[in-house]
């Protein structure tokens, strides 16, 4: 059991070997135990907790500047419809009653009645405020994530010394000066976005992502293409609207698609994929999936790809990791 | 909560390392808070990330520990330019040139007896994780023991080399300090080491272990050589949840009043009580003041600053503005400005 726990993070085995293996003797104890493996209530102390920002030492702020006021108490929405009115009792007795026709089937009121006016002062007449939605790469992240994602290695850095010199005390011939190794956007990106109806709570998501691809890469150098469950079939479209086939071109190629899981863990992705990824490699294309659900759902056989969970948590580094070689990893 | 005694450490009756002058040892007041956490993070073989206000003592209970335990001692201070190779191990690129300029560089299968080259491990300069996990072999720069002694390379122990006690396993305190302070990537840079107990060398660099050439250098198993790493944090920077993830957490809160003057007088065993209880006041009025005014608070370690100025000097603790009180108030426990102005 040690040895399983001696890998990757802290999770339940530690938890249960702290358990056995400590001479606890009360349930208070047993809890800091917890608490020091992250599983209590309070598991990250304030001062390293990341949910909230931490507490600054700043010189410039003196105590002349308001502390935050506490938020006022919340108002009720706009929306909120009208408190239904208390139920009238009726009379016991059946009043008489006779059915008449009508000559005309004007309204009874020229003007709306005034109960129906005060209902409808709930509602206001400007239209419906926009609500902010939550998006699946917030803003604060998404250049970060973009970058690390999209960015290819090349040697353009500044002269590589260690290399340089290991060649000259190795007596190896220098057929060019080893420059250290950039990260670059500069080569652009192919985009391909899954609009088939698996996707369709993901929809603002893809165009989004559209944009925000186009504000990191540059629209210049992104191609955006749209499919339909078939990513071998993206298509993107020019301005007299003739159709233009995908086609790799040695640039990264970005997908955003759920791979047609419908978020069912056990669904197979589509076999149009392993074509995909097949013909990117062929062009030297980095294949990245953005896939809006967690790792859990992804199916087991998957696309040769780095797949990357579109989602809010996700961070730079958990991209760098994702696309970092095999062999590097850490 | 009931006392805890700790299972893989030992810890005296009263959770405290006696001041020892002649060895230099300053006492450490060790809580059940901190004992538990040292025997989760040695149990469960993980880093313990220690987190507090500045002078709490974060950085000393590396040093308590291991005289504690009799163990070895590591340290080092992270900045923004600490990268992972000068915590692992570093090629001294300079010297291999200027060797190869002058004809002392050695092919890689020369015999190792002969005094004409040097051989490539002649170059790593051994960061801080190679001495905790493998000290004898970061003495000799990860050369075979013959090698060492025909290329004369004995590095000096760059931190306290203790014995272990009769009976016990050799063990190491390893003490990464002020980890916020680091390049945002240096924390995920480090999970190999802190996870494995191992790190690579540098590429195409072997070390010598028992006759084989290594391209790794990996720490004993835990049970055979326990090794603490402990990792301070003043919380200034984000740490990346991978990293905080596979740490054991501890937060030293502030101690209270009568923490602070038990403290004190294991330091300054003479001292006096009561003056010790007033100097413990002001700064715990002073740490509200800071908390209103958002500057850093006083610390422990500035209190005990305090306490052996006042004894040593025998300076009594007074209101008056001209006093040589308020002299060394300002000097040692209101050092922001906004704690001097703001003072009633």
């Amino acid at each position: 059991m040690s040895k399983i726990c001696d890998r990757g993070e802290i999770h339940l085995c530690d938890l249960a070997l702290a358990l056995k293996d400590l001479p606890w003797t009360d349930p208070t104890q047993a809890a800091v135990i917890a608490d020091c493996l992250g599983f209590g209530l309070a598991a990250h102390p304030k001062s390293i907790a990341t949910s909230q920002g931490h507490k600054v030492y700043d010189r410039r702020s003196t105590s002349s500047q308001p502390a935050p006021d506490k938020p006022p108490a919340r108002e009720p929405p706009i929306l909120v419809p009208p408190t239904p009115l208390r139920p009238v009792s009726l009379p016991a007795d059946t009043l008489p009653s006779r059915l008449e026709r009508l000559t005309t089937l004007a309204p009874p009121h020229q003007q709306p009645p005034d109960w129906l006016e005060k209902r409808n002062a709930a509602f206001p007449a400007a239209p419906e405020p926009q609500l902010a939605r939550a998006t699946l790469l917030p803003e604060r992240t998404a250049r970060h994530v973009l970058s690390a994602g999209l960015s290819m290695a090349r040697a353009t850095g500044g002269i590589d010394l260690a290399k340089l010199i290991d060649a000259v005390c190795r007596c190896r011939p220098i057929r060019g000066l080893p420059r250290r190794l950039e990260a670059t956007l500069d080569r652009g990106c192919q985009l391909l976005l899954d609009y088939s109806t698996s996707m369709i709570p993901f929809w603002e998501d893809l165009e989004q992502l559209c944009a925000q691809v186009h504000e990191v890469v540059g629209a210049h150098a992104t191609q955006v293409y749209s499919f339909d469950a078939q990513p071998t079939q993206a298509r993107a479209w020019t301005t007299s609207g003739e159709p233009l086939p995908w086609r790799p071109d040695g640039r990264p190629v970005l997908a955003a698609t759920d791979l047609g899981i419908q978020g069912r863990g056990a669904a197979e992705p589509s076999p149009d994929w392993p074509a995909l990824a097949e013909d990117c490699a062929k062009a030297g294309s980095p294949l990245i999936l953005l896939i809006p659900w967690p790792a859990e759902r992804w199916p087991k056989t998957l696309p040769s790809a780095t797949l990357i969970h579109w989602g809010p948590r996700t961070t730079a580094g958990m991209v760098r990791q994702a696309t970092r070689p095999s062999g590097q990893e850490g | 909560m009931p006392e805890y005694s700790p299972k893989h450490f030992k810890l005296p009756d009263d959770k405290v390392l006696p001041k020892d002058e002649a060895k230099g040892i300053l006492p450490y007041v060790f809580t059940d808070a901190m004992a538990i956490a040292i025997d989760v993070a040695l149990a469960t073989n993980r880093p313990l990330l220690v987190s507090g206000n500045p002078g709490c003592g974060k950085s000393r209970l590396a040093d308590a520990l291991a005289e504690l335990q009799s163990w070895s001692n590591f340290s080092c201070t992270i900045t923004s330019r600490t990268r992972l190779e000068s915590l692992t191990a570093e090629v001294d690129q300079l010297r291999r040139l200027n060797d190869a300029q002058t004809g002392r560089l050695g092919k890689p299968k020369d015999p190792a007896d002969t005094d004409a080259g040097r051989p490539d491990a002649y170059y790593l300069n051994p960061g801080i994780f190679w001495w905790a996990f493998d000290a004898d072999s970061a003495r000799r720069r990860g050369l075979s023991a013959a090698e060492a002694r025909s290329h004369a390379v004995q590095l000096r122990h760059p931190g306290i080399a203790r014995k272990p006690r009769r009976g016990q396993p050799a063990g190491a305190v390893l003490l990464i300090d002020e980890i916020d302070k680091a390049e945002p990537d240096l924390p995920n840079d480090l999970l190999e080491p802190l996870d494995r107990r191992r790190f690579d060398l540098p590429e195409g660099f072997r070390a010598d272990r028992k006759g084989a050439a290594l391209t790794s250098i990996e720490a004993p198993v835990h049970k055979d050589y326990p090794l603490l790493t402990l990792i301070t944090t003043n919380g200034e920077r984000d740490l990346p949840q991978a990293f905080l993830r596979r740490c054991v957490l501890l937060e030293i809160p502030d101690p209270s009043r009568e923490a602070l003057i038990e403290i004190a007088l294991r330091h300054e065993p003479a001292g006096n009580r009561e003056r010790i209880g007033a100097i413990a006041d002001i700064l715990l009025k002073l740490r509200d003041l800071a908390d209103k005014q958002r500057v850093r608070p006083p610390g422990t370690a500035e209190l005990l600053d305090a306490v052996r100025a006042c004894e040593k000097l025998d300076i009594p603790v007074s209101d008056a503005p001209d006093s040589v009180w308020s002299q060394l108030e300002r000097a040692v426990l209101a050092k922001d400005p906004a704690l001097r102005l703001r003072q009633p």
